[in-house]
């Protein structure tokens, strides 16, 4: 996830996760008492939806005619998408409500991938060209040492330098990495003066710079490169530079401290602070970290998370490591803001359960408790029943055979009235499951009807898994994998089926 | 009311109440064990606090010298993060350097409601965010294994191979 596939990065860093937290609060409110847009006579009253979602009717209406299984998510999303998307995105209407923009994100990201591949094998032929050039450098040359030493050298020549940020890779850990930074920032340095009059960011490396450089040498690089000391300082200014915006954490040490200079014990008292989601978070960062919070949660308080978080979880091998369980259930799941919502249950107090909800819950989950349909499991989190779990088992003879799905079930107050929001919690390659984990499917949007419970959701939900609806997709390029080339597609969801449902593999 | 002074570790020397002093578990024992009571002229050094961090610290230790002592810790209550005083709040309002220093001098003058109060307003700010997020948040840098990076990495080759 590069950035956020709603926005695109608009809004700011989405830290590996699909959305960035300000689009998450647009689309997935925390807030039960807020309701979706979507009406049962949503048809009808199109004309009287508020416009802040799409300025084009037309779009809106096409959307609200998509066939069963739209795959609009609450606001259209992917139906927008698939009107424009596919011309690519249009990056003037980054609109997190995601509507009229029509932005395709999907598109967006995978083309941007792709030139940074093509970028990068060109790159490739020229560090080749430099290598070939490198014997004949001149002296001031070969005070800096060959590029092909330095790994990742390919990626310095594509940025000139000195333009504050660093687009690198950061350095690889460790002092003796200094080094080799250091002379990356070198060579850029060396080159910078001749990339930047050129204002080319795709100037060639120091092969091409090279003979660029014998061609048309300006007055200051003649300068520079006469005046050793004065190229040296320069070079020296820069990588201190750059040292000190990039390896900030490691000057922080010596000036002032960083949260690394906290002794274990107050580090301890600050994790005593934290939930449960937080110190699996906390226990990623990094490494000395992961001891400190191994050493403070028993793998037995690990368990109890497990059980009080995710109480349809089951195994059938002997777990040692609870820890490992719940930091997989963590990583399998697509968004962990979402988690976050599941996990701390914000059931409003103020708001009052209605009579008919709490009879239509309270007998819902009987009957789904009582005669569970094949390979579904429901229940409550909380008792005003406002926060479910659910796990599908993957059907017999779909590439999902095997994995345990969790998902995640919202039920608002004004349940039947509106539908549930359903969300999948363990990540799936699936076209009507988007990277959030939203599911595409038409009776828990617009085709909400109050003959359907969350019984007959979960199964339709199951029947997707065998088949998916491809005319519309919440994740168009799996839909086209699906449909293009099936065998790929089952690989694929195969592969993720392994590594996110199915636990007890890795477990044992 | 009697003073004290204290020299912090740029030479400053800061005059003030033992009462409010007090508060400093370790600057408390000290007073006590050299019976400086009531000596007036004595320089207590505390080699481990700047100037400027001391200054705050007292300012805190002067805002809170009546409070009640703080509660001894219950493990089976469940710790709050969201009963941070609105002056508390207001006084945390500071660079993380100054965040962290402030810790490490509660720490080590062994201040409990000032480090309690510190380590929630870190507590708050690791709160609900995911690894990345963290590691960015603080400035972490990522040190586990290459192989798993490379997992990460294989997550999003789907789309790549496209």
């Amino acid at each position: 996830h590069e950035s956020c596939y709603i926005c695109n990065g608009f809004y700011g860093p989405n830290f590996n996760e699909p959305v960035c937290s300000t689009c998450h609060l647009f689309l997935y409110p925390d807030d039960l008492t807020q309701e979706p847009d979507i009406v049962l006579s949503c048809i009808k009253d199109d004309g009287n939806d508020s416009g802040n979602e799409c300025d084009c009717p037309q779009e809106r209406a096409d959307s609200i005619k998509t066939p069963p299984l739209s795959c609009c998510s609450y606001n259209n999303l992917s139906a927008a998408a698939n009107n424009s998307g596919f011309n690519g995105g249009d990056p003037s209407s980054h609109n997190p409500l995601g509507g009229g923009g029509g932005n395709n994100p999907y598109q967006g990201g995978g083309g941007g991938r792709r030139r940074g591949r093509r970028r990068r094998r060109q790159e490739g032929e020229e560090r080749e060209d430099e290598a070939e050039s490198s014997d004949s450098l001149t002296s001031d040359e070969e005070l800096l040492p060959p590029a092909g030493a330095v790994p990742g050298g390919h990626y310095v020549f594509n940025v000139p330098a000195g333009m504050g940020q660093h687009p690198h890779r950061p350095p690889p850990d460790g002092v003796n990495h200094d080094a080799q930074w250091r002379n990356q920032r070198r060579e850029e340095g060396d080159s910078s003066g001749s990339e930047l009059d050129e204002g080319d960011h795709h100037a060639a490396g120091i092969g091409g710079h090279q003979q660029q450089e014998e061609e048309h040498l300006d007055n200051q690089q003649n300068q520079q490169h006469s005046d050793e000391p004065e190229l040296q300082r320069r070079i020296e200014e820069l990588s201190s530079y750059n040292k000190a915006t990039h390896i900030l954490a490691a000057s922080n040490n010596t000036q002032t401290p960083s949260i690394q200079s906290l002794p274990p014990e107050v580090l301890i008292t600050v994790f005593s602070y934290l939930d449960d989601l937080s110190l699996c978070s906390v226990s990623k960062a990094c490494t000395r970290w992961f001891t400190i919070i191994a050493d403070l949660i028993p793998s037995d308080q690990w368990r109890y998370f497990v059980h009080s978080r995710f109480p349809l979880f089951t195994s059938n091998v002997k777990i040692s490591n609870w820890y490992q369980v719940y930091s997989r259930l963590v990583d399998n799941s697509p968004c962990y803001a979402c988690l976050q919502h599941m996990i701390t249950p914000q059931t409003s107090s103020l708001q009052e359960d209605t009579a008919w909800r709490h009879f239509r819950l309270h007998k819902e989950y009987n009957d789904i408790k009582l005669d569970p349909p094949d390979g579904i499991q429901a229940q409550p989190l909380d008792t005003k029943r406002c926060h479910w779990m659910a796990t599908i088992t993957g059907p017999v003879a779909s590439p999902y055979e095997g994995g345990v799905f969790y998902l995640y079930i919202r039920i608002p107050f004004s349940y039947p009235m509106h539908p549930p929001k359903v969300k999948f919690i363990t990540r799936i390659f699936h076209p009507n499951v988007s990277r959030h984990g939203d599911v595409g499917i038409d009776c828990i949007q617009h085709n909400w009807s109050l003959a359907l419970t969350l019984n007959k959701v979960l199964i339709s939900v199951q029947s997707l898994l065998t088949d998916p609806y491809c005319l519309v997709c919440m994740e168009p390029i799996v839909g086209e994998l699906y449909v293009t080339n099936r065998t790929r597609f089952d690989e694929y969801a195969r592969a993720w089926t392994r590594k996110y449902a199915i636990l007890d593999t890795e477990l044992n | 009311m009697p003073n004290i002074k204290l020299q912090s570790s740029d030479g400053e020397i800061f005059t003030v109440d033992f009462e409010i002093a007090k508060s400093s578990v370790t600057i408390k024992t000290m007073v006590e064990d050299l019976g400086l009571e009531d000596e007036d002229e004595e320089i207590v050094p505390l080699p481990n606090v700047n100037s400027a961090i001391l200054r705050k610290v007292i300012q805190w230790a002067t805002y809170h010298k009546d409070d009640p002592p703080p509660p001894e810790d219950d493990e089976n209550k469940e710790k709050r993060t969201d009963d941070i005083s609105s002056w508390d709040a207001d006084f945390l309002k500071v660079d993380q350097g100054t965040l962290f220093e402030l810790i490490l001098a509660a720490n080590y003058l062994d201040i409990k409601g000032l480090l309690d109060v510190t380590c929630k307003t870190v507590a708050n700010m690791i709160k609900g965010k995911s690894p990345e997020e963290i590691r960015k948040t603080f400035n972490i840098k990522n040190d586990f294994t290459q192989a798993e990076e490379e997992q990460v990495r294989k997550e999003n080759e789907w789309c790549e191979e496209k």
